[in-house]
């Protein structure tokens, strides 16, 4: 597994895609984060925001939302590029179990997804730590909710890429995978979000992958809908991490039950 | 090797399956492990069906050990698929792939067992060198048979260039590369000499010619008979899926025939005809001619003569195994075959 393992790392290195995707991270939680900061130094409150714990954890997160859509795609492309390519055929020549090829190229996917995850969790830092500087504000690194909010917000980035993993393995073509991944995340769970909001139907709003992420956070990062669907719940953080889970992992145990073990062409 | 019978030996088979615990190490040989006791390949009774189509049907053959055997048949006959299920990349219907019994989904680490050349297939992106790195790594290999690899097969300078920049022959040696990484005793190519120029093409026959010299198996697919013709040592020939032959190349080949050409083809072919002879009509750069098997030499001159029509070449053709092939191909469609390549037949005898 080791070899499966190092084999899967070194598809990622030997391709200049990883380094473009890291720095599209990179770019955008730098913005997203200054957007949350921004917000603070226009915002109507007494006092300095930039002391609350909660609202610098809301800057360390804040590009979550924007940064997990990258993972997302890098997730889908770790299996959108083997079918995109025909590479499947060297891979699994090389390992001829499937579910071990596959289940290493999770295992990678994970880690991989961490990497993003830090990137955007530093970048969230960054942000604040200028902004607590020019506003003599505190980082409440003395708060566990800040490291929570830090420390999961990479595991959930991370779990976001496999949620991506699990449609480039259902969907085997690539540019499919990855404009229905982003679809997903931006269009088609926002909508559903609002019917739920509406409806106050909020378990089915919980079991969203990104109300799952707010609520594993502690912080309410997503859109103000968002918030608005999941807001009242009150589901505890590893209930997030669960329903997160669930969706990292259905999809692709689904696609190695079915697609993985097709004959490749 | 057997006849059109073609029983796979099952019990040796079997008997060599568990070879690797017993390897005898004193057999030199240029690279690691033992080949002297590589078992054959064998397809026992193989079916694939894709859906309503049967792409390969009750298929048996076996592929020995020092010799280069060559797998032809059209295009869509079935080649591919058989070397797929062998593989493990395509499951069978029914009947069984293996190497010497053992599936190559239970080799322990197949690429030191087996190197495959299949349709090369790679990310544009990664250099040749990173590509056979990535594969290195599962095969046991090191950084440096890597760089001896890319020597090898000459693209030891465009190693750190991208493939996406890789003519069709350079991707194919980038693909034997890979398929030697792991020093394989078996060697399957599927349509190796697609891409390559001619000095590549005498290239991996000498490099074939080397490698099945070791006692290792070595076994190329090919649509195109003369294309493998000065290669192959053994003969496979399939068509729909089913196998039509199998036999070594001095058999296919000895079926000496003459190199007739005449102004008047069709009235030699009646003076043939009353010869008992088979022949078919081909064209070259000259022009027409026949191809006359069955009849010696000098009983072809002879009756030509008698018959007043004036030969303009008379000579053996030593082998014509493009029209053995399709002859074959043809004999099995029950029909006129259709045409295939500039020398294809135009004509076919009588008696054929």
């Amino acid at each position: 597994m080791t070899t499966v393992l190092a084999s899967e790392a070194r598809k990622i290195t030997t391709t200049r895609g990883w380094i473009i995707m890291i720095c599209i991270t990179a770019g955008v939680s730098l913005v997203f984060s200054a957007i949350f900061a921004l917000v603070g130094l226009i915002g109507p409150d007494e006092g300095n925001v930039f002391t609350h714990p909660q609202f610098i954890a809301a800057i360390y997160t804040g590009n979550n939302q924007a940064a997990r859509v990258v993972a997302i795609i890098a997730g889908a492309l770790m299996m959108g590029q083997e079918f995109r390519y025909k590479t499947l055929s060297s891979s699994y020549l090389a390992v001829p179990n499937r579910t071990k090829v596959v289940g290493g190229k999770a295992i990678v996917t994970f880690g991989y997804g961490l990497a993003f995850g830090l990137v955007a969790t530093v970048a969230g830092f960054v942000v604040a730590a200028v902004f607590v500087l020019i506003k003599n504000g505190s980082l409440a690194l003395d708060h566990r909710g800040t490291w929570q909010a830090l420390l999961l917000n990479i595991v959930a980035i991370a779990l976001w890429a496999m949620i991506g993993f699990g449609f480039g393995i259902l969907i085997k073509n690539m540019l499919a995978s990855v404009l229905i991944a982003v679809g997903f995340a931006y269009i088609i769970e926002p909508i559903i979000n609002v019917i739920f909001a509406l409806q106050h139907w909020t378990v089915p709003a919980n079991l969203m992958p990104s109300s799952a992420t707010s609520t594993l956070l502690g912080v309410d990062a997503t859109s103000a809908i968002g918030a608005a669907a999941s807001g009242g719940a009150g589901w505890p953080a590893w209930a997030g991490l669960l329903v997160l889970l669930g969706w990292a992992v259905i999809p692709a145990v689904v696609g190695i039950i079915t697609t993985v073990r097709q004959d490749v062409a | 090797m057997q006849g059109s019978e073609n029983r796979p030996r099952r019990a040796q088979a079997d008997g060599d399956a568990r070879r690797d615990e017993a390897r005898p190490t004193a057999t030199p040989r240029y690279g690691a492990g033992d080949s002297a006791g590589t078992a054959p390949i064998v397809i026992d009774n193989l079916t694939k069906q894709f859906g309503s189509v049967r792409a390969v049907s009750g298929l048996s053959f076996t592929v020995e050990p020092g010799r280069i055997t060559g797998f032809l048949g059209p295009n869509g006959a079935g080649k591919s698929t058989t070397l797929r299920v062998l593989l493990g990349l395509a499951g069978a219907t029914a009947g069984s792939a293996t190497f010497g019994g053992v599936a190559y989904a239970e080799l322990d680490q197949p690429q030191r067992r087996v190197g495959a050349v299949l349709e090369p297939a790679f990310h544009p992106g990664r250099t040749g060198r990173d590509h056979l790195r990535v594969q290195a790594i599962t095969a046991g290999a090191t950084d440096d048979r890597v760089d001896e690899m890319l020597q090898l097969v000459g693209l030891a300078d465009a190693g750190n260039r991208r493939i996406g920049g890789y003519s069709l022959g350079m991707r194919q040696r980038l693909a034997l590369a890979g398929a030697l990484l792991g020093d394989p005793d078996y060697l399957i190519l599927d349509e190796p000499a697609n891409g390559l120029d001619p000095e590549g093409i005498r290239w991996l026959r000498g490099f074939l010619r080397n490698f099945a010299g070791h006692g290792r198996v070595v076994l190329m697919s090919s649509h195109l008979l003369n294309e493998v013709e000065a290669t192959v040592d053994d003969v496979i020939v399939i068509g729909h899926g089913r196998l039509i032959r199998q036999a070594p190349m001095s058999e296919l080949a000895a079926g000496t025939s003459a190199r007739v050409r005449v102004r008047d083809p069709k009235a030699a072919g009646a003076v043939l005809d009353q010869l008992n002879a088979t022949w078919t009509l081909q064209q070259d750069a000259a022009g027409p001619y026949l191809v006359v098997a069955g009849a010696e030499l000098a009983t072809i001159g002879l009756r030509l003569f008698e018959a007043g029509i004036p030969v303009l070449e008379l000579a053996a053709q030593v082998v014509d195994l493009e029209s053995e092939f399709f002859a074959l191909i043809s004999e099995q469609d029950g029909g006129p075959r259709p045409p295939s390549g500039s020398d294809a037949p135009t004509l076919t005898g009588a008696r054929a």
